[in-house]
Parts: structure tokens; sequence; C-alpha cells
């Protein structure tokens, strides 16, 4: 790496909205990168357990983002997983008995195994290991923060449209719908949905660009 | 001098997809005539409901594409047909046309349409239906009465059911099917899947029509034969059991009519085989470990997603030494 690059604020603004625009919606990390799929399949059947693991994932991926960015370099490649790892277990712990003993046992149980899944998530080593080694803090920190906005912007989604659909609730809160599919908790359901959100994606990704082009054409 | 842009199924022999769907859906129309001897009109306008959603289902989609509507090459008439032969002749007239929907709105049409579609539609829907409703799939009538089914949806309650062979086979125990019985489809099951003879005959035109490949379907069978032999869920011995494992539930037309879809399986005639001896291990692991009796639409998606693979995987094992020469003098 060079000296440019590792040095903080060396990034014009706008690269770091491209960074932000890329990791959030043109290479959304769920949808276009295919990272992180697993608990979105899993446990995003209730609009509540999407948020929580979002937060988690937040918390686990900022500082472990930031840590890598600063001393990922110095470390050699095969300790960085599991320093990583590590941390974001450690973390997660932290996240677990504060969810397990303040908020609600219901949600810890509901969230089962996924949790603790979360500090061995490709997201997390995707970006946290791979990204943000060669990128300054700022940078990184960016990443992070539009990475986790992607996949909870798509768990929401996801998980409540799941919800809805499958228990006829919205935040627990009983929601006015005709159709009652429970086979939407099936995992197979998150599956379509989430090819179709791609789909989706990929065609208005489509459509600004025609618009754009047609733009500069009558300029 | 132009070319034109052709899309799969690239066939050789026959200029057109849509001779390809007539030879399958004159195939069908046998087994059409046998369901409705057993049961009466009912069966046929099961058939009718799937064949009828899927054609709307697909001229709606291409309508909403802004595209050529592509009824005409048969490929969705194939498709809600044989969605309409598997389900139960006691099921609602809603299921096939839902399964057949699915099909076409969900699987087919976003991959692109006809000769595009990266899973069988038919399956994917059977596999949705089966998920959805595995209540009204799995409850079969009891074909010895000899009396028509009533034509009503609210009718049906009346109707004695039966415990269909692939059932009993799950419980395990001894089955009471002489071969005879087999032989002619005289045991509960989907509407065109229990006439063994007509099926193979069916399978035997098709074949003679260059439609369908021995190369997929016979490996395929022998599998699922030696699972059956060495792994007998029933008492009463090896033979038994391959007889029925291979007569029950829809194993037989999925071999014929699911796996040989042009679009979906492989090319290469090494890759076919690796296909049929895959999805025969599919077929039985989805029997003895699955959750539903008959998990054979899961198998034939398995295969399907793994089809490209074959096609390479038969090319590189012919011309393996060819490559590796080449490796080494570059």
């Amino acid at each position: 790496m060079s000296k440019l690059e590792k040095q903080p604020f060396s990034k014009a603004d706008g690269e770091l909205r491209y960074v932000f625009l890329s990791a959030f919606l043109e290479n959304n990390i769920v949808l276009v990168q295919a990272i992180g799929i697993c608990p979105i399949l899993a446990v995003g059947i209730t609009l509540q357990n999407g948020v929580v693991l979002s937060v988690c994932t937040a918390a686990v991926l900022l500082p472990s983002s930031l840590f890598m960015s600063l001393l990922g370099e110095r470390l050699p490649a095969w300790l960085r997983p599991p320093i990583y790892t590590v941390g974001a277990a450690l973390i997660l712990l932290g996240a677990a008995i504060i969810i397990d003993s303040f908020i609600s046992h219901e949600l810890y149980a509901a969230l089962y195994v996924f949790l603790p899944l979360t500090a061995v998530n490709t997201l997390i080593s995707f970006r946290a290991g791979g990204f943000s080694v060669n990128h300054n803090p700022v940078v990184a920190l960016t990443d992070a923060l539009a990475s986790t906005m992607g996949f909870s912007l798509v768990i929401c989604i996801v998980s409540a449209i799941r919800e809805a659909v499958a228990l006829g609730t919205l935040w627990g809160k009983p929601v006015k719908l005709d159709i009652r599919i429970p086979e939407m908790a099936l995992p197979f359901a998150a599956f379509l949905l989430l090819g179709f959100i791609s789909a989706l994606l990929q065609w208005s990704k489509s459509v600004i660009v025609r618009r754009t082009r047609r733009k500069e054409l009558y300029k | 001098m132009t070319y034109k842009l052709a899309y799969a199924p690239y066939i050789r022999r026959t200029e057109r997809a849509a001779k390809l769907s007539a030879d399958v859906l004159i195939a069908l129309v046998p087994l059409c005539i046998f369901s409705a001897v057993y049961y009466g009109l009912r069966p046929v306008l099961l058939v009718l409901s799937g064949l009828l959603s899927a054609l709307i289902c697909e001229l709606f989609a291409c309508l909403l594409m802004k595209r050529v509507p592509t009824v005409g090459d048969g490929s969705a008439a194939v498709t809600g047909s044989i969605i309409g032969f598997l389900v139960s002749p006691l099921s609602p007239y809603w299921l096939p046309a839902v399964g057949a929907a699915f099909a076409i709105l969900i699987v087919k049409m976003p991959m692109g349409g006809s000769g595009r579609n990266l899973f069988n539609p038919a399956a994917a829907g059977l596999a949705a239906i089966t998920l959805l409703f595995p209540k009204y799939m799995f409850t079969y009538p009891d074909p010895g009465l000899g009396i028509p089914l009533p034509i009503s949806n609210e009718a049906l309650e009346t109707v004695v059911t039966q415990a269909s062979p692939a059932s009993l086979l799950m419980s395990g125990g001894k089955t009471l099917y002489t071969p005879a019985m087999l032989l002619l489809g005289d045991f509960p099951g989907p509407i065109g899947a229990t006439a063994v003879l007509i099926l193979v005959s069916c399978g035997v035109f098709l074949f003679a029509r260059r439609t369908i490949s021995s190369f997929i379907i016979l490996p395929y069978l022998l599998v699922c034969a030696v699972i059956a032999a060495v792994f007998p869920r029933v008492l009463g011995g090896q033979a038994d059991s391959i007889m029925v494992e291979l007569c029950a539930g829809y194993l037989l037309f999925a071999g014929i009519f699911l796996l040989n879809d042009p679009v979906t399986a492989p090319r290469h005639w090494l890759g076919r085989i690796i296909c049929g001896v895959i999805a025969g291990l599919f077929v039985m692991l989805m029997r003895y470990f699955g959750r539903f009796e008959e998990g054979t639409c899961f198998a034939v998606l398995l295969v399907n997603a793994f089809s490209s693979t074959f096609d390479r995987l038969g090319w590189y094992a012919l011309n393996y030494k060819r490559i590796r020469k080449r490796r080494r003098n570059r």
C-alpha cells in the first residue's frame, strides 16, 4: 500500500460517497454480492429479529473494521481471522447477555444460535478481513456502515414481508391482510423474496443508467 | 450473411420446439383417458385446469414483458398439464392452477421465458404445491371401487381414501400389491402416474420419436432399482422392493417427462448419464429421509441446478488426456 492511501482524509468526499453508495445500494452486500444470506433465511421471520440482528451486525462490524484497518497490515495474514472472530465473539457475548436479561428472553430464544453465529458471518470476514485491511480508517468505517445499512435494509424488508404474510402481524401487532401463508416462514420463501428484490434492484439500476445516458446525449 | 440468434432447446433433428411439445402432449393423452376410466371426468378437468392456468399465465407474462407471446411453442401447455397429471384425483380444481401459475410466473418467466429457464417449471410448481398443500397432494382415492368421483369440490369428503404405496413404503411393513395390480395401475396415486404399462409405452413412443434420451432414464431407473434392492423398506424380498419402489409415487413419470425436458437436461451424452445417476440417488434419498412420501420433484430441481456442470464434467472426462497434455506443453 502506498502512503497516500493510508493517510486519513486523503480521499475526496465524492469518493467517500461512492464507497457508501456502492456498498449500500449499487453492490448491495446481500442482493448483489450474496454475502450474509444465512441469518436472513433462518431467523428473518419477524421484524423484531431483523432489527436485532442488524443492530448486532453493526455492533460487531464497525469496531472490527476500524481495528483491522488500523492494525491489519501489521498483522500476519494467518493471524487476522482469529483475531477479528474472537473480538466479534466477545462483543456478541455482551450483546447476548444484554438481550437475554434486559430486553426479552423470548427474543433471545427466537434468535437461537444465529446471534452468536453473526461472529463468523461472511459479512464480517469479507468486509473486516478483506476490504478494511488495505483501506484507511475513514473509508473502512464508511464501508462498514454502508454494508450494515444494506444488510439491515434487506433483512428488514424480507422479515417484515414474511411476518405480515406468515403470522399476520408486524412488530407483534396484528395487520389486516387477507392472504395468510404460514409456509412463508420456510427458507425457500426467503430465497424467492431475495431473488425478486435483487431483480428489482438490477432493473432500477438499468433504468437509472439508461436515463443518465439519455441526459448526456441530449446535453 | 446473417445468422439467426437461437435460444435453447438446441435441437438438430426437429426444426421447432413446438413439435417436441406436441409429442409430449400426445404421449400424455392416453394417461388422461386411463385416469378417466378409473375416476370419471374429474381428473380430465384437473388436467385442463392446470393447462389453462399455465397458458393464461404465460400469455399474461409475455404481454407484461412486452414480448411476442411464446404460447405457441407449447412448453407452457406441457408444464401445466404435467402439473395437472401429478396431483391427486381428489385435489380441488384450484390446486393445479396454483401450481401452474407458480411455475410460469415465478420460475419460468423471470428467468427469461421459454428456452431460458434454469429449472424445470413443472417440477418447481409441483414442489411449491407439495410444500404448501401436502394435505391435498397426498390423499388419494381408492381406485378399486370403480365409482366415478364427484365433479364438485364440496362432495369430496365422502370419497373413500386409501394409503398410497409410497406412504406404505414410508411406514414400512408389508405391501399387498401384486405385480399385475401395479402394472395395470390398480393402486392409489397421482392422476397420470399409476398406469405403469401405459407410461412405459409412452416412454417407448417418445424414445422412438427421439424426444427423450435413454442416456438419462436408463441409469436413473438402474440406480433407483439398485438402491431399492440393497436397502429394501418392505418385508418380502428384494424383487418386491424394487417393483413397489419403481411403481410407487411418480418416479417413472418424472424419469420420462421431467428429467428429459429439452431445456434443462444436459446435452452431452456422458453428462446425461451422470445426470441420471445423480437424479436416481437424490430421488431415493428424498424418499428414505425426506419429509414427504414423494420428493421426486425436489430431486429433479436439485439435478437441474447442476445440469451445465454435468455437461462440462462429461466433456472433461472424455478429453482428459488431451487437456492434460496441452497443460503440460504450455
